[in-house]
């Protein structure tokens, strides 16, 4: 299941969507200070026990097998709290857990039990009991609930070319995205090919042929996936663009981002593959 | 008989545009909907209040061309472009139309003869301003009516003059080649036995080339002063026109001015071998690059017992169970595909920008092919590794733009009720819905046809 990150200006907190959409106007009114809320999406079903690894657990290595992390070898898990390992590309993460700025709530889950990734976000991002009721988002539903004195700095924003779910409703949004147009991916690249690998020969050499190039120039590999440098790119551009907004005086309080690519059921990798590449991002986005 | 069972899937790609997201699972024979598609009153019809006739098209270009003559001397700060605001409003005509049709067989069919006779807006300011006044002047009104009569509206339209150089084709005996060193120009004589009629193996010679060239001398667009008619339309210049009696395939034509041409277009529109030539290059242009070969037969015969009705030649495409029964090994062409994308994914067709510039990045440019052969209709021109990898940068962008689109399992159903498990299984799994809807766009049961 995704995790939802909170961020509070320096103070990097995770918590489950609900808990926070309930708290949400109280420290909006309690607190003096003048806090910021990022709500970011990990989509693709993130796993949770290889970015943050119950290491104590005497069966977790067992079970979770070549992906699992692990104290001691060439890539060590970092330390939290004894029990918990976090995976060793996020560094940033770690320091500021280290420093008690940050926080992870593992575990969490809405109620849903299929295995559509699609309608589990929208679960998660709608907040409604279940799929397709996806006319609005929590967070957007929260931004309306709150006083019109605590909204005085505007609107909430996204970014992106559209609002991720989770901010979508009947609260203006404000749109944001980074100026270049967003390559594919290699994610939606090694599906394609491997849909046309089964059904369609000329198109798999033709689409193979296409992306030759770039691959080369990239170092990147559509089939193992061993890519994600352009991804990388990408959220540390977007999280970049966001912090500049949201850092103004007079900027928005709340936003929301969405990075994609978490779906890691191919090459995965624990401590080394594609999921620590993206969480690599991630750290950098942080 | 009992007919073979013909898939909506088909009729959708094969014959149309492609499902509606938004509309329930079609029930019933698809020949029906199609055949009623057909019969539907004003089938084929584009107007609109804001859409210019070709002769309003051509007077805004002459302006538009005395204003900037005489900005050289005086220069003023640019403006926008009349002429593009005519090509948008004429874009987005076209493109509403395609989203708002039921199945989209007569879109195609426009799409279809549009090419045949193509233009290009690549030519220049004019064409541009007319090409899609040509479209709805020219081959609209006849899409499912006579091709003698597409053929005489297309060869007359200043559009075609312009594009094929016929204004600047003059008698070598006439008046006006006396006079100037100006002298024939065989470019629209040759395209027209080539590419509009009989067909490059269509048995004629050079001779003949150059005869109907003479003949169509004088066919041209009446200027400014209106000397010759009404300015911006067609016209005839008797002085331009190489006089006397012209000698083609065979036949004698001894008619004077227009009439002479006129009957050339009436005999070559009703030639054995160009009924065998529209009839391939249309049962490929639909059905497959290499066509079962009854089929081809069957629409010859069709074309020429009927005297080439167009209307009569759509209803027996889709009534022969070859066109339905071969398998979809075409590709969509990028307009197919873009509109096909915009009516799956619900996108908003009075936006054409994006439609038009994905156009231009996957090799097929409205109204602008590279040459008079139009478009090519063959899968191996689109299925290219640049066509592929621009597809797959066009569609990941259409994903993420369609908000309103149906959960992807929905949508899967409506628009590709008979995919493939494979492709069912990598649109449902897939880690978004923007990447669904890419995934969808992009499989082989959306992009074969």
């Amino acid at each position: 299941m995704s995790m939802a990150r909170f961020t509070r200006r320096g103070l990097v907190g995770a918590a489950a969507a609900m808990a926070a959409a309930a708290n949400l106007p109280r420290w909006a009114s309690a607190s003096s200070r003048d806090p910021r809320l990022i709500v970011i999406i990990l989509r693709g079903a993130m796993d949770g026990l290889s970015a943050v690894g119950p290491l104590g657990d005497p069966d977790y290595a067992g079970l979770h097998r070549e992906l699992a992390l692990s104290r001691d070898g060439a890539h060590p898990a970092l330390p939290l709290d004894g029990f918990f390992g976090l995976n060793p590309a996020m560094k940033t993460f770690g320091r500021l857990y280290a420093a008690k700025k940050a926080l992870i709530v593992h575990a969490c889950a809405t109620n849903y039990r299929e295995r559509s990734h699609f309608d589990g976000q929208d679960v998660l991002e709608s907040g409604m009991p279940g799929p397709g009721l996806t006319q609005s988002g929590w967070l957007n539903r929260a931004v309306g609930s709150l006083a019109v004195a605590q909204r005085a700095q505007g609107p909430a924003f996204a970014v992106g070319y559209l609002p991720p779910l989770v901010l979508r409703g009947r609260e203006p949004v404000l749109g944001w995205a980074p100026a270049d147009l967003p390559p594919p991916g290699d994610d939606l690249l090694s599906r394609l090919a491997k849909l046309y690998d089964h059904a369609d020969p000329a198109l798999a050499l033709a689409l193979r042929e296409g992306f030759d190039a770039e691959r080369q120039v990239r170092g990147g590999d559509m089939d193992g996936l061993k890519g994600g440098g352009d991804v990388v790119a990408q959220m540390r551009g977007a999280a970049r663009g966001a912090a500049r907004l949201m850092a103004a005086p007079a900027g928005p309080r709340i936003a929301a981002l969405a990075f994609e690519g978490f779906d890691t059921h191919v090459a995965e990798g624990g401590a080394t593959g594609r999921l620590a590449t993206l969480l690599g991002g991630l750290d950098d986005a942080l | 008989m009992a007919r073979a069972t013909a898939k909506w899937s088909t009729a959708f790609s094969r014959f149309g545009l492609g499902a509606l997201g938004k509309a329930e699972p079609r029930a019933g024979d698809p020949r029906d909907a199609l055949a009623a598609e057909l019969a539907a009153p004003g089938a084929g019809a584009l107007a609109g209040p804001e859409l210019k006739s070709g002769v309003e098209a051509m007077t805004t270009f002459v302006e538009l061309a005395a204003e900037r003559a005489q900005a050289q001397k005086t220069p003023a700060a640019p403006k926008p472009s009349p002429i593009a605001a005519i090509f948008k409003q004429e874009a987005t005509a076209r493109i509403e139309a395609a989203c708002a049709a039921e199945i989209g067989f007569v879109e195609r069919l426009v799409a279809f003869w549009s090419n045949h006779f193509c233009i290009s807006a690549a030519k220049g300011l004019s064409v541009r301003a007319l090409a899609g006044a040509y479209e709805r002047e020219a081959i609209r009104p006849h899409v499912l009516g006579r091709f003698v009569d597409m053929l005489q509206a297309v060869e007359r339209h200043p559009a075609m003059l312009v594009y094929l150089d016929n204004v600047q084709s003059i008698g070598p005996n006439s008046r006006q080649g006396q006079r100037a060193k100006k002298g024939l120009n065989e470019n629209f004589g040759r395209e027209i036995l080539e590419l509009h009629t009989l067909g490059v193996d269509g048995g004629y010679a050079q001779s003949d080339v150059g005869e109907l060239a003479r003949t169509l001398t004088g066919w041209t667009v009446a200027g400014r002063d209106g000397k010759l008619g009404l300015p911006g339309g067609f016209a005839f210049n008797a002085n331009a026109h190489e006089g006397g009696t012209r000698t083609l395939l065979q036949t004698r034509y001894e008619q004077e001015g227009v009439a002479q041409g006129e009957a050339a277009l009436a005999d070559l529109a009703r030639a054995p071998a160009t009924a065998r030539h529209i009839a391939a290059k249309f049962a490929r242009a639909f059905v497959a690059d290499a066509p079962p070969a009854g089929l081809v037969a069957r629409l010859t015969d069709v074309f020429l017992q009927t005297d080439g009705d167009l209307g009569a030649l759509a209803r027996a495409l889709i009534a022969d169970e070859d066109a339905w029964s071969a398998p979809a090994t075409k590709m969509r062409d990028p307009w197919q595909m873009m509109i096909a994308s915009w009516r799956a994914l619900g996108l908003d067709p009075s936006q054409p920008n994006r439609i038009l510039s994905s156009m231009t990045l996957l090799g097929m440019p409205l109204w602008s092919p590279g040459g008079p052969n139009g478009f090519p209709d063959a899968a191996d021109a689109w299925a290219s590794p640049e066509g592929i990898k621009t597809r797959v940068q066009v569609a990941a962008g259409l994903g993420r733009i369609a908000k309103d689109a149906p959960a992807p399992r929905e949508l899967l159903a409506r628009v590709l009720p008979d995919a493939a498990d494979m492709t069912r299984e990598t649109v449902l799994h897939a880690e978004t819905r923007a990447q669904a809807y890419a995934l969808m766009i992009l499989s082989p049961d959306f992009q074969r046809r």
